[in-house]
């Protein structure tokens, strides 16, 4: 009889003799006895259940065709014994079930690439100091239905189809479908674009569904699930320890709620605009950005020449958002002077190239927006006046003219649906800095 | 051979169905929760791949009643214990073997509230098999693949079957702590 050094080994050792077929009536009756009376044995237990359930399945993948002919063989198999004792009604169910298990499996290999499963979205925004446990972090690759991303620090946008998800590390997040996510901890903010309504997010105890809107979902395993609206509509369910909902909330605008399993708890709270900060500080109304661009984490104290610089990207940063102008604003932009009406709303983004000398990476790259790209300013006088009432307060601006854009060598293109700007940069090696300011007006999303 | 999954070659039904295509599309990724809750109230591979066939022909009887926008994995597996529970406590009935009625509802509760730890640790797991040396994947794989393997490999390389049992042991062991020190770093 072997010696175990806690009972937590006993079940091990008995749950694998189980499933190896090795277990006798003895060691069954001990395994229960551990199971029911120690929850670490149950968790054992269960735990081995997976793994050897992992290892079966590991050890019968086939090719497609051999994996799909055999289903086809098992299930005439079925048939065959069923045939003899079942009446013609329930024969024809198993050929439907067969029907539906080859199709399970040709439907597998078309959703499958060479082991990879097919892609749900793709990486729309990164913040400078974004970084994941193991992934790749590239702008526009695809994420894949079942792939899980650890994101360890910074802000990692995803889009989904009509819905942007920005992943706030730490964070570990998994994709399980085009319209959904399970949240395994931390932070997630969803922007919900019509056409994504229904859009589900699922943690341990909670679920919620989307019903167009801007939410805020965070989850540890310690506290359970917090739920912020700020803008449309969510339903937050209750999922109790049988996995089923057990109770809903319906939230709107500007509206939290608490859910926790083990309390059976789901209750209204303040609602939490803080929680969205991290989010608006770094994206903005920014939809996505490419090339060697990344979003500022932290709003900057310095954009002086040499203060904050960008070796490896260049920077686009959220400044004032939402800005109601009071009266009509004239500005002169790369196509000349622009008059924006009183009364709208405008968001600035500044984009800023400081390079090191020891530049390694092409300085070019694009940013869409969600609202329409009134001005973009890169005159260093058209720069310096918009610095007051778009530019951070507490953040100080390069006062030299050499912050301008030489359009000689930089270009910048507006696209016709005014949404993206996109840009190259030359590299002047006695003036550095490049900045630009882009002015964007709101439209409701 | 003729390739079964030209997308002219499907069966029509199947292509053109919404109702059984959607069905497919949500057992897809919901299969292997379904296998893992059999297996976990079972116990025995060979029973418990009987009980997944069953569980399949339930699921498309009562997918009618499966309320759109709710979890499939969640409501498949419900399923997959109920149907599985039935079966166990049937077998102790007759073979006066299976699990009482409060190690079935215990295991129940602990694979439905661990579902996304569950998943995390069988993809963990996939890469550690990945990982291990090419000799102890075969071996490991062909053991599971047909479980009388080992005792012909015994017979084969000369050994007694408690040698091949031992080596599966070690490999597992390894498995086990790959996957705990793989997750232990990444949480």
């Amino acid at each position: 009889m072997p010696i175990f050094s806690s009972p937590s080994e006993e079940a091990r050792h008995l749950a694998d003799a189980l499933f190896d077929g090795r277990l006798d009536h003895f060691g069954f009756q001990r395994l229960e006895t551990l199971i029911v009376s120690n929850l670490s044995c149950l968790q054992v237990y269960v735990e081995r259940a997976n793994f050897h359930s992992e290892l079966l399945e590991l050890a019968d993948e086939q090719s497609p065709e051999d994996a799909a002919l055999a289903v086809l063989k098992e299930f005439s198999r079925v048939c065959s014994a069923r045939e003899r004792r079942r009446s013609y009604r329930d024969l024809l169910l198993v050929v439907t079930t067969a029907c539906l298990v080859f199709g399970l499996i040709t439907w597998g290999y078309f959703v499958t690439d060479g082991g990879k499963t097919s892609p749900v979205g793709r990486i729309a925004s990164l913040s400078t100091n974004a970084s994941t446990g193991s992934a790749d972090l590239e702008l526009g690759r695809f994420v894949r239905w079942r792939e899980t991303l650890s994101v360890s620090t910074g802000i990692v946008s995803l889009q989904l189809p009509n819905v942007l998800v920005d992943v706030v590390g730490p964070a570990k997040v998994r994709l399980t479908g085009e319209r959904e996510l399970s949240l395994m901890s931390g932070t997630l903010m969803a922007n919900v674009q019509p056409g994504g309504e229904g859009f589900k997010i699922q943690t341990p105890d909670a679920e919620v569904v989307d019903l167009g809107t801007e939410f805020l979902v965070s989850y540890e395993p310690q506290r359970g699930t917090d739920v912020s609206v700020r803008r449309g509509r969510a339903q937050v369910k209750l999922i109790d320890r049988q996995s089923h909902p057990a109770m809903f909330l319906e939230l709107t605008d500007n509206r939290s709620a608490h859910v926790e399993q083990s309390k059976a708890l789901v209750r209204e709270i303040d609602f939490q605009s803080e929680s969205f900060l991290a989010v608006d500080q770094s994206r903005g109304g920014i939809r996505s950005i490419d090339g060697n661009l990344r979003t500022a984490i932290h709003p900057p104290v310095s954009l002086q020449s040499e203060q904050t610089t960008t070796p490896n990207h260049m920077l686009v940063i959220p400044e004032r958002q939402n800005v109601v102008l009071d009266e009509d604003l004239v500005v002169v932009g790369i196509e000349g002077p622009v008059r924006i009406p009183a009364g709208s709303c405008v968001s600035s983004y500044l984009i800023h190239y400081d390079p090191t000398e020891l530049v390694t990476f092409a300085p070019r790259g694009g940013v869409t927006f969600f609202g329409q790209i009134a001005a973009v300013i890169v005159n260093s006088d058209a720069l310096q006046g918009t610095d007051g009432p778009f530019g951070l307060e507490a953040t100080l601006f390069e006062e030299a003219g050499f912050r301008e854009l030489e359009l000689d060598e930089d270009e910048i293109r507006i696209s016709n649906d005014r949404k993206t700007v996109s840009f190259f940069f030359g590299a002047n090696p006695n003036e550095l800095l490049d900045e630009a300011r882009i002015l964007v007006v709101s439209e409701s999303r | 051979m003729r390739n079964l999954f030209s997308r002219n070659d499907l069966p029509l039904d199947i292509v053109n169905s919404s109702r059984e295509s959607e069905f497919l599309r949500c057992l897809a990724p919901a299969y292997r929760n379904v296998y893992a809750s059999v297996l976990a109230i079972i116990g025995d591979r060979d029973d418990a791949d009987d009980v997944v066939q069953e569980v399949c022909v339930v699921l498309w009887q009562k997918y009618d009643q499966f309320e759109a926008g709710t979890n499939f994995k969640r409501w498949a597996c419900t399923i997959a214990f109920n149907v599985a529970k039935a079966y166990s406590r049937k077998q102790r009935k007759l073979l006066g073997r299976g699990w009482g009625d409060e190690a079935l509802m215990k295991i129940a509760q602990v694979q439905s509230g661990g579902t996304e730890l569950f998943e995390l640790q069988r993809e963990t797991l996939r890469n550690c098999v990945e990982r291990l040396r090419e000799g102890d994947r075969k071996l490991l794989l062909e053991c599971y693949r047909n479980p009388n393997s080992q005792a012909k490999r015994a017979r084969v390389e000369g050994h007694s079957i408690g040698t091949v049992y031992s080596k599966l042991k070690r490999i597992r062991h390894q498995l086990t702590a790959c996957v705990r020190r793989t997750l232990g770093k990444e949480d």
